[in-house]
């Protein structure tokens, strides 16, 4: 090949990637412009508790945040209520939602977060293992699944993906998986017909109109069980029975905390921190261990845990009467827990262990 | 793995880059052999051995029939081509079709069949590459066609992975001669060449996909839905076949212009053809002039008696109706297209040109190509005769069921896409798209990928004409 030639040929590859640079600029900047349009998932009262709480974010003292665990077992203006009597005046709002995962957690906290709430002085996160799996296949490129998939959630997600405990192989696929659904987020793939049918105003879901207790969800977010408990549950108490019954073992479990991603914790504090909030991590009482969070916690990872996953000292909280299903308190269990919670939360702030 | 997705999209890049970083014309060759085969083996590693047992008796039949000079021998050489060609077919695709009718006949007339249908797998795109190495065989076998001296050749001619998997067949007299010279990057028209594929991706993953779920509603439950709904959901599946087969094309032919191959057009709008015949030269452009040559006019063609020629069209569009799949449905869409022909011709014969009807016909000729082809895709769609027969019934508002109700918005996606197909039909904006400087050019391409993404059906279907 002759040096003319050959240059001919450079340049020619120079103008190829350049317009593919261009090709580039077109695509991200016209997707960018088309995302503020992607509304914020619908499913259990997502979109509905954020775009309350963007609304009201000044008027709240204490968020709950978390899963249906905590959905529905805080009952916010009872919470309100005893810490009145203990003499701490404050307004909470239960943010927990439905199949909401430690991921979505953290990207919900990151978005509160961004609007500075004036009065907000803590807030409860239920938390997790940071677990880069998805626990459902049919979940894993669900739009729900796609929001949270920004920039810094993906990156943590990934970095989560290699170090879990996994063969390098599951790794790659983890990674893998966030890496397509941060590019499917990225390009809005698929949500065309989302943004259509919400300039449209048709929206999934009731969500924001049910009422308890005399309060809109809305206002507080809660949505209880009422007291009955489940048939299918009741069909099998003996496998609930075995199941708390192995909560204490499994939460002394040995835990390699080296495949735990706690670079991700550490941001959630720090970005608390910056806006003089204090993070409290809970543990709502369920059928298995959380040894990743008490470990993490005994670490000083988590400085501070209220942990209600322990039969022993919640019996209240264990009994059948109490639950809806396994893992859901009903109406009864959740007023237990918001007593209980209240008592703990007014003990935190007076800076004593045990009244 | 699928044109549109993710992963295809690194693999081309991949195959892309180091086809044009090779020197030689046999490097670029042997990756692209090795390319083909690693795209295919993503579907099902095992049937390669098909591809290669199929490339190696062509290559062999081809090399015999060259140096064959007796007309038994040449006979006998190309027997040996349709037999392994046909046989791995008939076996792999229409097997459990024949033993099943045959047995169900049997039953018919009072003599029990034991039920001895195999479980064989249909190997993805086994249709499109047979008809290709046919073609080879046959050309060769009528002097129209040197056989090919390089083995190397006719593997890429048979497993040249953008049309591989669903066409458009391509015969060989076509693509062995662009092997024979290196490809030049400067001959490639990249702009063209992305714009198709953007179209076919558009066709294939934002039209035919959604407008499947429509479809799929109807077909899935036949005579539960309304006479209107069941219009409706005929008039989906009829986008969704289009769009999803020429959109399929449209990625096929980008693709390998891409990488300096000209693959022939397989579908020239054909939701404007005036009449059925011209619905034939616009649909599946490749297999129908493939069965012409090599099906209607060994039969005889129209050279024979009029009912020799009407014969001839049955027997043709029967084929053609069962290449589609082992099904006595699809051998029904292809009588019906038969009939449809038959029909025409006879109009022909019966209506002098220049004629009040004829210019009637002329207006309604469009509309009327249209209505008549969305009713042939009732058998087309339907999983059995009975099945076909309960919706036929609602199509002719013999029945009625419940009540369809689509989201309204795809009727204007639809009009919007409608639309879009006759500006390009009519090349409006081909002038406009075309004199944008390069880097302006670049800018709303990629603009416009940003704005067709959203629009994809999320839930994998997959390619339709894979099925055959």
């Amino acid at each position: 090949m002759t040096p003319t030639v050959r240059t001919r040929e450079r340049g020619r590859a120079l103008s190829a990637l350049l317009y593919a640079a261009l090709v580039a600029v077109g695509f991200f900047g016209v997707s960018a412009a088309i995302r503020p349009l992607v509304p914020w998932p619908s499913e259990y009262g997502l979109r509905d508790k954020f775009e309350h709480f963007e609304e009201h974010c000044d008027e709240y003292d204490l968020l709950f945040l978390g899963s249906s665990r905590l959905w529905r077992s805080i009952i916010p203006p009872r919470f309100d209520e005893e810490m009145a009597l203990r003499g701490v005046e404050l307004r909470s709002f239960n943010f927990g939602v439905g199949g909401m995962r430690v991921w979505e957690m953290d990207y919900v906290l990151h978005r509160v977060l961004e609007l500075q709430p004036k009065k907000l002085k803590w807030i409860v996160i239920e938390g997790g293992d940071w677990d880069p799996d998805f626990p459902s296949v049919q979940n894993t490129f669900a739009s729900r699944s796609v929001f949270w998939h920004n920039l810094a959630e993906t990156r943590k997600a990934i970095g989560a993906s290699f170090t879990a405990d996994e063969g390098l192989g599951e790794r790659l696929r983890l990674a893998l998986i966030h890496a397509q659904l941060f590019l499917w987020k990225t390009a809005n793939y698929g949500q065309g017909r989302i943004i259509v049918r919400d300039v449209r105003g048709i929206r999934a879901g009731d969500f924001g109109r049910e009422r308890e207790e005399g309060y809109f969800v809305q206002d507080q977010g809660f949505q209880t069980q009422d007291t009955l408990v489940h048939p299918n549950f009741r069909r099998n108490l003996e496998t609930y029975k075995h199941d708390v019954s192995g909560i204490d073992a499994a939460n002394a479990a040995e835990v390699d905390l080296d495949h735990v991603y706690a670079g991700a914790i550490e941001r959630q504090y720090e970005a608390a921190a910056e806006l003089g909030i204090e993070l409290i991590c809970i543990i709502p009482p369920g059928i298995e261990g959380a040894p990743v969070r008490l470990r993490l916690h005994e670490e000083g990872v988590i400085p501070t845990l209220f942990d209600f996953n322990q039969p022993k000292l919640y019996p209240d909280l264990f009994r059948v009467q109490a639950r809806f299903s396994p893992d859901h308190l009903n109406l009864n269990g959740a007023r237990e827990l918001t007593h209980v919670l209240a008592k703990t939360f007014s003990r935190h702030l007076r800076g004593v262990e045990r009244d | 793995m699928i044109f549109t997705e993710g992963r295809f999209f690194v693999f081309f890049l991949v195959a892309f880059a180091v086809h044009w970083a090779l020197r030689s014309n046999v490097q670029r060759k042997v990756w692209l052999l090795v390319t083909s085969y690693a795209f295919y083996a993503a579907w099902d590693w095992r049937f390669l051995g098909l591809i290669l047992f199929s490339t190696l008796v062509d290559y062999t039949v081809g090399v015999m029939l060259g140096r064959a000079a007796e007309p038994r021998a040449r006979k006998a050489w190309l027997l040996v081509s349709l037999v392994a060609n046909l046989g791995l077919l008939g076996f792999f695709k229409y097997f459990n079709f024949f033993i099943d009718s045959g047995a169900r006949v049997l039953d018919w007339m009072g003599l029990g069949a034991h039920d001895w249908t195999l479980n064989i797998l249909l190997p993805v795109g086994i249709s499109f590459y047979t008809f290709q190495t046919l073609s080879y065989s046959i050309d060769v076998y009528r002097r129209r066609l040197e056989p090919v001296r390089s083995l190397l050749d006719l593997a890429v001619f048979v497993g040249f992975f953008p049309q591989l998997v669903a066409g458009p067949i391509v015969r060989a007299a076509h693509f062995l001669p662009l092997l024979t010279e290196k490809r030049r990057w400067a001959d490639v028209a990249v702009r063209p060449a992305l714009s198709l594929f953007l179209f076919g991706f558009i066709k294939k993953a934002c039209l035919a996909d959604n407008a499947a779920q429509i479809a799929d509603q109807v077909f899935g439950d036949p005579g539960a839905y309304s006479n209107l709904g069941t219009w409706l959901g005929l008039f989906m599946y009829n986008i969704q076949l289009y769009c999803d087969f020429s959109g399929y094309s449209d990625m096929a032919i980008a693709t390998a212009a891409l990488l300096g191959y000209h693959l022939p057009d397989n579908f020239d709008f054909p939701w404007f053809s005036r009449n059925i015949n011209d619905f034939w030269r616009r649909w599946h452009i490749s297999l129908s002039s493939w069965a012409m040559d090599y099906i209607y006019i060994p039969l005889g063609g129209s050279r024979g008696s009029e009912a020799r020629t009407i014969f001839n069209f049955y027997v043709t569009m029967g084929l053609i109706g069962l290449w589609h799949g082992a099904a006595w449905t699809f051998v029904l869409f292809g009588l019906l297209h038969a009939t449809y022909v038959a029909i025409y011709r006879i109009y022909r014969r019966v209506v002098a040109e220049g004629s009040s009807p004829a210019a009637f016909f002329a207006l309604v000729g469009c509309p009327l190509t249209v209505v008549a082809v969305q009713l042939s895709f009732l058998p087309f769609r339907s999983e059995s005769v009975g099945e076909m027969w309960t919706l036929t019934k609602v199509v002719l508002f013999l029945e009625r069921g419940g009540e369809l109700s689509p989201d309204p918005l795809w009727f204007g996606v639809y009009v919007g896409a409608g639309l879009a197909h006759w500006v390009t039909y009519k090349r409006y904006l081909h002038g406009f798209f075309g004199g944008l400087p390069t880097w302006a050019w670049s800018l709303v391409y990629g603009g416009a990928w940003a704005l067709t993404l959203p629009w994809v059906a999320t839930g994998y279907t997959p390619f339709i004409y894979f099925r055959f």
